[in-house]
């Protein structure tokens, strides 16, 4: 089953033209197409620009298409009634650590969504017990978030949208502003969250080693989903990627070297262990 | 020196509950025409040392010395060394303020005193520098997408010429045809203007292709400082305090393992592909050889 439907999105950003005086739009989605499968961990990748943060907002009903259908969970945003559900399910994680936590006790900050769904607080305490423990985080339940690593502060953040009981995350360059360690604190709770606890995982980056890790690759170049697949696929296609202002990761970018070179090297290698294994195995 | 800490301490909120020391007993010096990058772990006291760098932070003691000035002595000193030390901040929203893309990057050259003409010429050069198109110039800033608002932010500092370009992780958000570009023309202020660099990171890649000298902070102090080979041959030390090597000295040193005499101080593809193929071709030959 797909729990997001996105058929021929348009969507445009109002703005008042300075000659004419009159309010036009911005062609920002144009009759984008796209499904996202229950359980799928999906990268989104595109040049800046392109829409993936306008598309996220589509997907989580804080902005609604102006022309065609989304269906998120199976409801419509445009009927209002279905809008509190939708954004309960599809949580958001954004890039500045330090704009997402509001409260000064981590346990406090968590329990801030379940308490806006009017949970009754001896619910919330599990919620938020459960929450902090599926990140990693209990041991942080009454610390000062401002004392927390930016790796850190963006768990607290994941555990605040699983209080809420989500099937989907969002996680718009969540790992833009974080140390290596931080960014793989964040990434292996994105794969627990997906592997253990089936939730789907839409991963926003313009890290190209960590759409690798997905099930699948998006690619979004001006408002329209131009390139899909299993990242082996997407990735060994190094020109269109260049053309879309994309890359490659750098060990793909290796094996097109020795490719170009002459050896005879796979030219859709994505990690070290298959660089290895390519390299013990020539002849 | 261009730019020298002497003994800074910086506190944040001092005497209060919320107290923290943020940075311990910094001394640093840094040549004209250097490139030089910070990395360090989230919270090591990066963004604090480099606000240090313009003024817009004032150590709780110790010096910090513009060639050979206090740039505290008085309040024009302070002014001028503003203007020659142009620091982007991590946050770009943190940086934009003007009503249109285009006013927000003249804002500083026009400030500085630069005709409307001048600061004209500066403004769409910075901007074509960093990518923004011209359907983008009157927009607000705050109608732009992140990478494009980065884009901004950079461009503004740009049009200041300065001649310290302080950046606070420039390319967090920038699509990889954007960071390639900018990075590339950063390169190039340096080595074709003599402008000095500093870069603060969490790229290890962009460190390691760029600078020539990184210094590593954790903790508020600084723990390292030496030549990229220098610092980034510490790998055991790096990840203790949550940082890496660049990707690629990884696989130098799992091949390694494997019995490949590779060297494992190799940071670059292009560099792993010279000595890959270079073996494998070798080893070729020879076993051709002995047929
Ligand atoms: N509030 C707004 N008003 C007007 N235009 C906007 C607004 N927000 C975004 N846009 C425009 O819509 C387009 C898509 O923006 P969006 O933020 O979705 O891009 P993105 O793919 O997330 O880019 P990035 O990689 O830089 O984050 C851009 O051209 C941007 O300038
Ligand atoms: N305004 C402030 N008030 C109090 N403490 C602060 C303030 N700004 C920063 N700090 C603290 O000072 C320390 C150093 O912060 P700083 O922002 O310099 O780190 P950083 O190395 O730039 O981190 P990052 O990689 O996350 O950008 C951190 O512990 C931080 O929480
Ligand atoms: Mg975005
Ligand atoms: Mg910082």
């Amino acid at each position: 089953m797909d729990i997001i439907k996105i058929n021929n999105v348009g969507f445009g950003y109002s703005y008042i033209d300075e000659d004419s005086n009159k309010t036009m739009k911005t062609e920002t989605l144009k009759n984008i197409n796209l499904n996202i499968e229950t359980g799928e961990f999906v990268a989104i990748l595109g040049h800046n620009g392109s829409g993936k943060s306008t598309l996220a907002k589509i997907m989580n009903a804080l902005l609604l298409p102006d022309s065609g259908e989304a269906l998120i969970i199976g409801l419509n945003p445009s009927n209002e009634s279905n809008i509190f559900e939708i954004r309960r399910n599809v949580g958001m994680v954004f890039q500045n650590p330090d704009n997402q936590i509001i409260a000064t006790i981590v346990e406090e900050d968590v329990a801030f969504g379940p308490e806006n769904l009017s949970i009754p607080p001896d619910k919330i305490r599990p919620r938020v017990d459960s929450a902090l423990k599926n990140v990693g985080m209990e041991n942080f339940a009454l610390a000062n978030p401002a004392y927390l690593s930016g790796g850190q502060k963006q768990r607290v953040a994941i555990a605040g949208v699983l209080a809420m009981k989500p099937k989907c995350i969002i996680f718009d360059e969540s790992t833009a502003m974080l140390d290596p360690n931080g960014r793989k604190e964040v990434l292996d709770t994105a794969i627990k969250l997906n592997k253990e606890d089936k939730i789907t995982i839409i991963l926003i980056t313009h890290f190209m080693d960590e759409a690798t890790l997905a099930d699948r690759v998006i690619v979004v170049n001006d408002g329209q989903a131009v390139m899909g697949g299993p990242p082996k696929s997407i990735f060994s296609q190094i020109n269109e990627l260049k053309a879309l202002s994309l890359d490659v990761p750098q060990i793909t970018e290796l094996a097109y070297l020795l490719s170009e070179k002459g050896l005879n090297i796979n030219t859709d290698i994505l990690t070290i262990e298959e660089m290895v294994g390519a390299l013990c195995n020539y002849n | 020196m261009q730019l020298q800490l002497d003994g800074v301490n910086y506190v944040y909120s001092e005497g209060t509950a919320f107290e923290k020391k943020a940075l311990g007993n910094i001394n640093l010096n840094i040549g004209k025409g250097e490139f030089v990058a910070i990395i360090g772990h989230t919270g090591s006291g990066k963004s604090t040392l480099i606000q240090h760098f313009n003024g817009l932070i004032k150590p709780t003691s110790g010096k910090v010395l513009f060639e050979g000035a206090d740039i505290h002595e008085n309040k024009k000193l302070l002014k001028t060394t503003r203007q020659k030390i142009g620091l982007v901040f991590q946050y770009p929203e943190a940086q934009l303020f003007e009503i249109t893309v285009f006013k927000d990057v003249a804002f500083g050259p026009l400030n500085m005193g630069l005709s409307k003409e001048e600061a004209d010429v500066r403004t769409r050069n910075a901007l074509e520098i960093v990518g923004i198109n011209e359907c983008d110039f009157e927009k607000s800033p705050f109608e732009l997408s992140g990478g494009q608002k980065r884009r901004a932010a950079i461009a503004g500092v740009l049009a200041m010429n300065p001649e310290i370009l302080v950046l606070d992780e420039p390319t967090a958000g920038l699509d990889p045809r954007g960071r390639d570009e900018i990075l590339f023309k950063i390169k190039e202020m340096r080595d074709k203007l003599n402008i000095t660099i500093i870069l603060v990171s969490h790229s290890m890649e962009d460190v390691a292709k760029l600078a020539d000298r990184v210094i590593v902070m954790s903790d508020g102090h600084i723990v390292m400082d030496g030549t990229v080979k220098e610092v980034f041959r510490e790998v055991g030390a790096l990840s203790k305090i949550g940082l890496a090597a660049p990707k690629i000295s990884y696989l130098m040193k799992a091949l390694k393992e494997k019995g490949f005499d590779v060297p494992i101080d190799i940071y670059t593809p292009n560099e792993a592909a010279d000595i890959i193929y270079n073996l494998l071709t070798r080893q070729k030959s020879k076993s051709g050889g002995a047929k």
